[in-house]
């Protein structure tokens, strides 16, 4: 027995008038990009742009616009977050295949980037995933090699689109506290409760300083917004 | 990401427009409303998370699912429910009618595996993309790269290889774990096949043939129906576990039980099964046949045996020379006599009588027979029959004879010579083989006797041993003394499939090499009505053509021999049979020069390139630190197809992602105890990068036949002179492009087109249903023995043609075969039932490691599966006596190091007083990543094989695929455990 599916668009609605540009929502949106940039696989291109220093001076920009300061000692040092200009592309995705992806002894990778790996059972986390999602009009995309709804990727995307729309000032668009709330939530039970987990395992690893520095700042700055969200929400919420 | 990729999103400065750039997620609505259904899009505002919760109970689709190659010797229909392309759940579905009031229902049907593989299809150990490995073997170094990359190196491996060293140098392995009866696992057969390439015939090579089913019934793939079950009023389950086993059968055995059925357990432990049972019969470890041979001893000096039956239905009124001890032929008694013809003494006229219906040995095709053959063949065996019409032959006594050449000699019917080898089993002597009490076995013997109808369930692990050729031949004798076998209910039960013909002629397709006039004629036989049915021994004589003829099949075990190193162990005099005076080595060395036992590449040559499906070798495989060490330097290529890292994988070149089972459509394993062929839809695309095996298979023959029209690549021969062309692989691969890559579908529908026992059925019917029942057993093949007929609403036994139709066994006598005249069996003592005790594989060490299969995982898929870890010790870990334990200073959750001449590993310990003095049990198929240092329990396996059976030509002792090899021994090797500190 099979009934049909609903119909999925791939094209996300990027019609809307985007953020004001440096506006706090513009700002969490564009960090939380970023720091999915970071976790997908590796391509020489972005290789090259951790490498040449790009990517640290795209995050250092945005994490410097924030609405709040992050700890210290969630920045990331100078240079952590470009690699030595020593290492070529094939050992750092060796590496990325490692840490992420297979790991090199049998029955999974050492830190898998998938929520449901960190407590809370792998299935019900990726439906209540799907849930947030479906909720907000989105589905995962149709694309070959699709993510599953609990990679950290995805999970970071939803927050980049839950930020954009919450800045976004359409007049027939949803009620921007609605999307604060939608990101406190999915962050304490999803995002900010296992991104410091998963910074935990990366840091007992012998890995690349880049991996260490990028995981630990996605989880202080999705457990740092939370606080800033809650906070705006606690005043009634949107600022 | 909207057309923005990363580089272009930092390009994007900070302070300028903010951009939404969506890689992973898209949006629900199609354009141009673009307006979700619901949620704060729609006007519904996000109070907090239990709004998302507002439609918990629906999905975007449920699907008939099942779990597609899993050898978990079961077949259950699924529901699964999807929601945006995730399987969320799955739940058992009750689609079993019921049609006989008088028996028990399939429903429900599932194990707890089933019930959480959605969990396990979305481990992190699932491969996501090809990965070539970028440092040393096993070193975990990996890069990812595109399947066009991999299909390429793959490819030009395997012609440089057919090229330079010969066909039969590219291996390929499908094993058993990874399999189902769809086009996935026939993909994979069909392109290494159409190459010429080696296959390993993993059936012995696993440990799961029942050779001394073989040597007495000439078959071994019997079984019936799981309802049959419940007509049986005495079941016994001997060395098998099906509490943990045939979890979805298991109820059939308790129903019979509630009906009055008496349960009986025999195996050394108290083991999940066993607690079941009304009785425990707990034999010290390998001293089964002694058990059996008690059992028969007082069936036989009781008289509790069924006259008629043993006269018609065994070989035990064949006479046999007192000076040879061997079976008196006609060959000896008139000039120009059969080799093949046998006697018996007619009672009542006091002279010889030819035995009726004599099968021979199979060669009544000739290596490579034409159409004519076969016509002749089918005519001649049609007619044979075993019964005896009169004659009334004597089963006691001892006759003289008089020789061609005028001489005279004396001969003895088989029972004479038996009740010989059974005065030394008399129940006193026994207990001191066994430990069990003579009441009890006398108990045994008479209850069996007594019963309507008695069973024998007897599991694959009861393969496992050294000798269990000669507890199965045991068993198998007291069931024939008893008539307990060839009617409902009763018998030695091992599993069989229902035929899926088109599944094995999509596997192999030999069919363009065959003579042309052969090729009809073979489709003729697997789809004739039963007034012509073919016989059993007609059909093993095609099978043994095609498959020892028209393809590479190799047995698992001589090629490790030969190729893997286990000649170091498995040919070390100290752990065989000291009661035979040849070497393993001398008679390898005779088997493969007389070509009974096939090895490709031929010894001398090494093999180059090996591909495996599924398959975990290096767990399974015996002592697999030798395999790296011996065969893996030989390979030049070695590749790992499967949805998940095995161990396997982590010592590979390329590994492949397969797709998962709810990722692919699929016809599950047909296994005969469920009357139905159950089906698989897809529920959802394949993860990631995976691809489905049967389009693996098309793009691999697709690249090879690229790549050899490129480099201009010639025909070539295989070793048994069949010419093969890679230019062509592909063409003959989608049969002229009838079913390519992504056409899996049209692949189901000619296997469900060429299958009797799904005759009429559909594809898209199929997938919609979930199941179909079975029209038909689908006839006598390589899986199926059954040697009996469907009948809807009425349960299916096994060897109701032999018993009920008089249908010879595929023997060389014909019968139920307990005497074998071999030269190399007479010389071991083996020529009837005899007890042996187990060799000490591994040296002089006091204890015993048994095993079993594991209830938490099927092999070593979900081995590691959280939930099932959580059912357990969560780790490996081996059970072991109180006493035992006490004595080595052992407690409960304390790590044991386990070690013997082979090899060693370490466990947890689990104290169980379950276990009997001088047993260790280490469940089977953990993974040896799963172990400290990677070193898993087979390393201390040493794996000998019995030299007897290498043997070949005579009568039904012959090597063709899936039949008579030597075994993987995994239980019971010697060993000694000792203490040691966790860290
Ligand atoms: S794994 Fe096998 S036995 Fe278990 S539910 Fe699935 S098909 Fe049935």
């Amino acid at each position: 027995m099979t009934t049909s599916t609903q119909e999925v668009e791939a094209v996300p609605d990027v019609s809307v008038p985007p953020p004001e540009p440096g506006s706090p929502p513009a700002t969490r949106s564009r960090v939380y990009k970023l720091l999915a940039l970071g976790l997908e696989f590796p391509d020489p291109d972005f290789f090259e742009e951790i490498q040449q220093g790009g990517y640290e001076r795209a995050l250092g920009d945005a994490l410097a616009a924030l609405p709040f300061v992050l700890p210290a000692e969630a920045l990331p040092a100078a240079g952590a977050l470009r690699t030595d200009a020593a290492l070529d592309y094939q050992a750092f995705e060796s590496e990325f295949i490692r840490l992420f992806e297979v790991g090199s002894g049998g029955g999974g990778p050492p830190c898998p980037l998938y929520a449901g790996e960190y407590g809370g059972g792998r299935l019900k986390t990726m439906e209540e995933a799907l849930r947030f999602y479906d909720f907000f009009g989105l589905r995962l995309s149709d694309a070959e090699g699709r993510e599953l709804p609990d990679h950290a990727t995805v999970q970071l995307e939803f927050l980049h689109f839950l930020a954009y729309r919450e800045g976004a000032p359409a007049a027939d668009g949803p009620d921007p506290v609605s999307l604060q709330r939608a990101e406190a939530d999915f962050l304490e039970r999803q995002a900010a409760r296992w991104l410091p987990l998963l910074a935990k395992r990366v840091a007992s690893q012998e890995t690349l300083p880049f991996f260490k520095s990028l995981v630990r700042l996605a989880a202080d700055f999705a457990r740092a917004d939370l606080h800033y969200v809650k906070s705006l929400l606690a005043t009634g919420g949107v600022k | 990401m909207n057309g923005m990729d990363r580089r272009e999103f930092l390009a994007v400065s900070a302070g300028a427009a903010a951009v939404l750039s969506l890689q992973h997620l898209g949006c629900t609505t199609p354009a141009p409303s673009r307006t979700p259904a619901r949620g704060p899009f729609a006007g519904e505002p996000y109070g907090d998370w239990r709004d998302i919760y507002g439609k918990k109970w629906s999905w975007d689709k449920i699907v008939r699912g099942t779990h597609l190659m899993a050898d978990c010797i079961a077949a259950c229909a699924w529901d699964l429910y999807v929601r945006d392309g995730v399987v969320v759940r799955e739940e058992q579905n009750t689609l079993y009618p019921q049609t006989n009031p008088d028996l028990p229902d399939f429903n429900p049907r599932g194990c707890q595996k089933g019930a959480c593989y959605s969990d396990h299809m979305y481990a992190p150990s699932r491969i996501k993309y090809p990965l070539k490995r970028v440092g040393p073997r096993g070193s975990g170094k990996w890069q990812r790269i595109s399947w066009d990359e991999a299909l390429s190196e793959i490819a030009d491996k395997i012609i440089d290889t057919v090229n330079q060293y010969g066909s039969e140098c590219v291996v390929y392995d499908h094993g058993t774990t990874q399999i189902d009866m769809g086009p996935d696992t026939a993909g994979g057969f069909r392109v290494f096949a159409l190459m010429g390439s080696t296959i390993i015939d993993s059936w012995a090579g696993v440990g799961d043939l029942p050779m001394g089913v073989i040597q007495t019934l000439g078959l071994y793939n019997m079984d019936g129906t799981s309802d049959d079950w419940f007509n049986s009023d005495y079941i016994i389950a001997w060395v098998g576990n099906p509490a943990y086993t045939r979890i979805p059968e298991f109820h059939f055995i308790t129903e019979a039980r509630y009906k009055g059925a008496k349960v009986v357990h025999i195996s050394p432990d108290l083991n999940a099964s066993a607690m079941h049972a009304d009785l425990w019969v707990n034999p010290r470890v390998g001293t089964d046949a002694a058990l059996g041979l008690g059992i028969a001893h007082v069936i036989v000096s009781e008289r509790l045996y069924k006259e008629d039956v043993i006269k018609e239905q065994t070989d035990l009124p064949f006479l046999v020379r007192s000076d040879t001890g061997r079976f008196l032929r006609e060959a000896d008694v008139v000039e120009g006599g059969e080799e093949t013809g046998y006697y018996m003494w007619d009672a009542r006229r006091q002279r010889l009588a030819p035995a009726p219906g004599v099968e021979g040995n199979p060669a009544s095709l000739g290596e490579k027979p034409n159409a004519l053959d076969v016509a002749r063949s089918l005519g001649a065996h049609h007619f044979r029959s075993i019964r005896l019409r009169g004659l009334d032959p004597a089963i006691e006594g001892r006759h003289t004879v008089k020789l061609k050449d005028g001489s005279s000699v004396e001969v003895r019917p088989v029972l004479e010579l038996l009740k010989e080898r059974l005065a030394t089993y008399a129940p006193e002597r026994v207990r001191a083989i066994t430990g069990v009490h003579p009441d009890t076995i006398r108990q045994l013997a008479r209850e069996i006797a007594a019963a309507k109808s008695a069973m024998i369930f007897m599991s694959w692990g009861a393969c496992k041993h050294y000798h269990s050729d000669l507890f199965q031949r045991a068993a198998l004798l007291v069931l024939a003394l008893t008539g307990q076998f060839g009617k409902p209910g009763a018998g030695m039960r091992v599993g069989a499939w229902w035929t899926i013909h088109g599944f094995e002629i999509l596997s192999y397709d030999v069919a363009h090499l065959l003579p042309p006039l052969l090729r009809p004629s073979l489709e003729l036989m697997a789809g004739a009505p039963s007034t012509v049915r073919p016989t059993a021994r007609l059909m093993d004589d095609m099978m043994k053509v095609l498959t020892r003829q028209y393809s590479l099949h190799t047995p698992l075990i001589p090629w490790l021999y030969t190729h893997g190193g286990l000649d170091r162990t498995a040919g070390r005099a100290a752990y065989g049979d000291p009661a035979f005076p040849r070497s393993v080595e001398s008679c390898a060395k005779e088997s493969m020069e007389k070509d009974w036992m096939p090895v490709y590449p031929r010894p001398g040559k090494d093999p180059k390139v090996f591909i495996f499906s599924g398959v975990n070798p290096l767990r399974r495989w015996p002592t697999p630190s030798r395999i790296r060490e011996v065969l893996w330097p030989k390979l030049d290529l070695i590749v790992s197809i499967n949805p998940r890292m095995s161990s396997s994988g982590l010592q590979a070149d390329l590994v492949l992602p397969a797709a998962g089972w709810y990722e692919k459509t699929g016809i599950k394993f047909t296994m005969s105890y469920v009357p139905y062929v159950i089906a698989g839809d897809q529920a959802v695309a394949p993860l990631y990068e995976s691809r489905r095996e049967w389009d693996i298979g098309a793009l691999l023959a697709k690249r090879i036949q690229e790549r050899a029209r490129a480099r201009g690549v010639k025909p070539h021969q295989d070793p048994l002179g069949n010419t093969h062309d890679l230019n062509k692989v592909y063409d003959r691969f989608t049969k002229k492009g009838e079913m390519r890559e992504g056409e899996a579908d049209k692949a189901m529908d000619y296997i469900l087109g060429h299958s009797k026992s799904v005759r009429g059925v559909k594809w898209s019917e199929l997938r919609r249903e979930g199941a179909t029942r079975i029209k038909h057993t689908g006839g006598y093949m390589l899986l199926n023995h059954i040697c009996g007929d469907y009948e809807e609403g009425k349960a299916v036994y096994p060897l109701q043609w032999n018993r009920v139709n008089k249908e010879p066994y595929p023997t060389m006598t014909a019968r139920q075969q307990f005497y074998i005249d071999h030269p190399w069996y007479l010389e071991a003592g083996e020529a009837l039932p005899t007890h042996k005790e187990p060799p000490e594989a591994g040296g002089k060490y006091p204890l015993r490691l048994t095993g079993g299969h594991t209830r938490w995982s099927i092999h070593s898929i979900q081995r590691d599966q959280r939930h099932m870890l959580r059912l357990q010790r969560g780790q490996p870990a081996v059970y072991m006596n109180a006493d035992d334990a006490r004595r080595r200073g052992l407690r409960d959750g304390d790590h044991a190091r386990l070690y013997n001449d082979v090899g060693s590993f370490i466990a947890a310990v689990k104290v169980s007083p379950s276990v009997q003095p001088g047993q260790v049990v280490c469940y089977h198929a953990w993974e040896p990543y799963q172990f400290k240092g990677r070193s898993g329990n087979q390393e201390v396996v040493a794996s000998p094989f019995k030299a007897l059976h290498l043997a070949g030509e005579y009568g039904h002792l012959y090597y063709r695929a899936y039949y008579a090899a030597p075994s993987h021994t995994p239980r019971g090797p010697t060993l000694e455990v000792e203490k040691v500190a966790t860290s």
